[in-house]
């Protein structure tokens, strides 16, 4: 046993306790953050130049509203006030909401809420005034004429709407429209590929914005007032009944992202353990030291203790995220949406999901002598492992399913599964199917460990051209 | 530092019939051997005789197809893997780990204690000439130093019974004393050193006893003087004093108790074949008094003679890495 231990604490302090590891594990996800804030703060992406150039309208609606409204629209003094209002709105919506939440209310001070103010204000483009001219065309151009000027550059685009497009659209998805006409409820913007795609964004929404109006005067429905009832939308106070009983705050973002997020710890931590231990046992073969290390110790010893230590550093990685979740939920008021309870068996599933990969890993490493030859052993390991990935929405979306309960049963993603269904405590998982995965993904622990151990005795002294993934079975039942 | 526990009859390694085979090569083909308590005792044989993997299976890294072993008195080396210090032939380091902490694990691992290790390591260190290198990473070692600190590796727990393959491969002369004085050492201290080598030379500096086997079978088994007297040329190496061959050869051949007289492997020297049952130390005089002579000497059977004697030609280096490129590569053989 000392010896396992010796060996498990050798791989965990040569991996986890280095500056590489700290690096990559917690100063890198952090570090990640603190520049995308840094820069994002610092304004270092800098000011977007605004749209110039000309945009050609063909209107051929009655008094030629579309092109009134965007010569409107676009006129500087227009633009500019509608951007002070609009960023008003977002200033207001924004104090309001954190009115409403006192705990960030108290993080925030004034000089962060007015930084983040102006961020908000340039992410929506509110600080810009375009300079665009809008040009009326007469029906009778030639469409190639108005193309070959987008392509010269003379325009930006240019926009065609008719009078059926103040239309509502037709059911009938048949029907035609008269020669040159959009069709009814339609409109069309032939652009250059050098519009900016957000203002191609903006003038689309500002052509559907006039079209919308219109409609709403042709139905004697006054805009303004449409305007406000959608801004003042019904707002629902939604909570949630604790495990104590009380009322705690609802988050459905937090029960839709949480399977995931279980996975996704699940899934790092084991890769990252099963990684290091492939690497581990590929250096120890590379640099001849294997023998060494098996004139001390027995193989199964080498196997156990490299597993364990290395299991570790898995364990390290998911407590490390997990608790940094754990803070920001409860920094935000959330812990009590997280199962919490779950914890043991989330643990439970990580080693289970570490012993299957670190396995298999381990196996694979003993078996060849480089990085190379592991790739084309260990991708079908890899692959089966990512199918809760590729079924990750149809799994989610039906956690008692069909796919969910076959896929619960199968060793290499019981516990990403698993971990996604128990995460979901609108579709609890019964006791008695959670026993019955248990079972079985430790049963396959146990064939894929009895198997590693057989092929790393065998292997880890082997040098030359490397096994197949059949030659790999067949030393299985020498 | 004295061998403790061994087997009942006084043998720190016992082999009877153990056969290896891998795939179609037999490797080791019913081996018997025996290694005293205490001795120190020379494993020869062409590459691919099967020196590895009889070591191997006596480190139960590899288990035998058939046959039993006895290692300091228990039925595997697993049972007593603490008590026996072993050098790979292909051995190496965690390049990344400093000496002191790669010793310290390796001695850990062998069930030392952490505070006597740091002791130890520093004054093994100091005696194989490696003084300040204990936080130096392996990788910034030579070659030569790097294969000090194998050997270190293999010896830090002080083990009972020390297996060394090739720990001759690679190191310069003064290197290669340096071994052969710290194998003497552990000798005088008791212990048992068993250690493969083509480096004959020093296997006959060194030696009690020599073992060599060729095709996984034993052909040679006894001491030194036991082979040398086995393997006796008996003839005598004369070195004529003016230089003529012819003239010497004829005189040589007339003395009584010649058999036969050639030239020598020395240059300008004749070899005289003695007739069965003539001691050649008496012939001596006569042969000097017969012809004018530089040197006359008793040629006496070097372990490089016998070797080439009994290694079939067929069974030489390359013939043998030639024949086991095409077998499966187990790491040696």
């Amino acid at each position: 046993m000392k010896k396992i231990i010796a060996t498990a604490l050798r791989e965990f302090k040569t991996t986890a306790l280095t500056p590489a590891f700290f690096i990559g594990a917690v100063v890198m996800p952090i570090a990640i953050w603190a520049v995308i804030i840094a820069v994002t703060a610092a304004d270092l992406g800098g000011k977007k130049d605004p749209m110039r150039g000309t945009i050609a309208v063909i209107d051929t609606t009655r008094d030629g509203i579309v092109a009134q409204g965007f010569e409107a629209a676009f006129d500087p003094e227009v633009q500019k006030a509608n951007k002070e209002a609009l960023a008003e709105k977002m200033s207001a919506q924004i104090d309001k909401a954190i009115a409403e939440n006192p705990m960030v209310a108290n993080q925030v001070t004034p000089d962060q809420l007015s930084m983040g103010k102006t961020l908000a204000m340039r992410y929506l483009g509110l600080d810009r005034v375009h300079e665009v001219e809008v040009e009326r065309v007469d029906q009778s151009v030639d469409r190639q004429t108005l193309r070959d000027r987008v392509k010269n550059g003379e325009l930006l685009a240019f926009i065609n709407v008719g009078e059926y497009t103040i239309d509502l659209p037709n059911p009938d998805p048949n029907a035609k429209s008269a020669s040159g006409t959009p069709a009814p409820g339609t409109f069309e913007i032939v652009h250059s590929k050098t519009l900016d795609p957000e203002y191609l964004g903006d003038v689309r929404s500002m052509a559907a914005g006039i079209i919308q109006d219109a409609r709403y005067e042709r139905r004697d429905i006054d805009p303004k007032v449409v305007d406000q009832v959608q801004d003042n939308a019904p707002r629902a106070k939604v909570s949630l009944v604790t495990d104590t009983g009380e009322e705690g705050k609802s988050n459905a973002l937090m029960v839709e992202i949480l399977p995931f997020i279980f996975m996704m710890l699940l899934f790092t931590a084991t890769m990252t353990g099963g990684q290091y231990l492939l690497m581990g046992t590929l250096e120890e073969k590379g640099s001849r030291v294997m023998e060494v290390l098996l004139s001390a110790v027995s193989p199964g010893q080498l196997l156990i203790g490299k597993m364990i230590g290395q299991g570790l550093v898995g364990a390290a990685i998911l407590v490390i995220y997990s608790s940094l979740g754990v803070a920001a939920a409860d920094r935000f008021n959330m812990l009590s949406q997280l199962p919490l309870g779950h914890v043991p068996l989330l643990a439970l599933y990580f080693i289970m999901a570490y012993a299957f990969l670190g396995g298999m890993m381990t196996a694979i490493g003993a078996a060849v002598t480089d990085y190379r030859e592991a790739n084309a052993l260990f991708a079908p390991v890899t692959i089966s492992m990512m199918l809760p990935f590729i079924l990750l929405i149809i799994i989610k979306d039906n956690p008692s399913g069909m796919l969910a309960r076959v896929t619960s049963y199968f060793p290499p993603t019981t516990p990403f599964v698993m971990a996604m269904r128990i995460s979901q405590p609108a579709h609890p998982v019964p006791v008695w199917e959670i026993i019955a995965t248990m079972v079985v993904g430790f049963a396959g622990v146990g064939v894929v460990v009895w198997g590693a151990a057989k092929i790393f005795r065998l292997g880890v002294l082997r040098y030359g051209k490397p096994p197949t993934l059949v030659g790999l079975m067949k030393w299985l039942t020498e | 530092m004295v061998a403790g526990a061994n087997g009942a009859n006084g043998a720190a390694i016992r082999l009877a019939g153990i056969t290896k085979r891998f795939k179609d090569k037999l490797a080791v083909d019913n081996l018997d051997l025996v290694v005293p308590t205490g001795s120190v005792c020379g494993f020869l044989g062409p590459n691919g005789a099967g020196k590895t993997t009889t070591i191997r299976m006596i480190m139960s890294i590899f288990n035998p197809d058939a046959g039993d072993i006895e290692v300091l008195g228990r039925r595997s080396a697993i049972e007593s893997k603490d008590r026996i210090g072993y050098l790979p032939e292909e051995r190496g380091v965690y390049r990344k780990m400093k000496v002191k902490d790669f010793l310290t694990y390796i001695g850990v691992l062998k069930g030392v204690d952490r505070g006597q290790l740091a002791k130890w390591i520093d004054e093994w260190l100091e005696k194989v000439e490696l003084p300040g290198v204990q936080k130096k990473k392996c990788e910034e070692l030579s070659k030569g130093m790097q294969q000090k600190v194998q050997f270190l590796a293999a010896i830090i727990h002080d083990p009972e019974l020390v297996i060394l393959d090739e720990p001759f491969s690679g190191l310069d002369p003064v290197n290669a004393r340096l071994l052969r004085r710290l194998i003497d050492e552990l000798h005088a201290q008791g212990k048992t050193i068993i250690f493969s080598t083509h480096v004959l030379h020093s296997a006959e500096q060194v030696c009690e006893r020599i073992f060599m086997i060729n095709n996984g079978q034993k052909i040679l088994d006894g001491t030194i003087d036991e082979i040398r007297t086995q393997y006796d040329p008996k003839s005598l190496i004369v070195e004529p004093a003016n230089g003529s061959l012819a003239e010497a050869r004829s005189a040589l051949g007339a003395v009584r108790g010649v058999h036969s007289v050639h030239d020598s492997t020395f240059v300008g020297c004749l070899e005289a074949q003695l007739d069965e049952g003539v001691d050649a130390s008496e012939l001596v005089s006569t042969v000097a008094a017969a012809t004018p002579v530089r040197r006359v000497e008793i040629r006496r059977a070097t372990l490089e003679d016998i070797f080439v004697h009994l290694v079939d030609p067929g069974d030489s280096e390359d013939s043998i890495r030639a024949s086991l490129s095409d077998t499966t590569h187990q790491g040696g053989a």
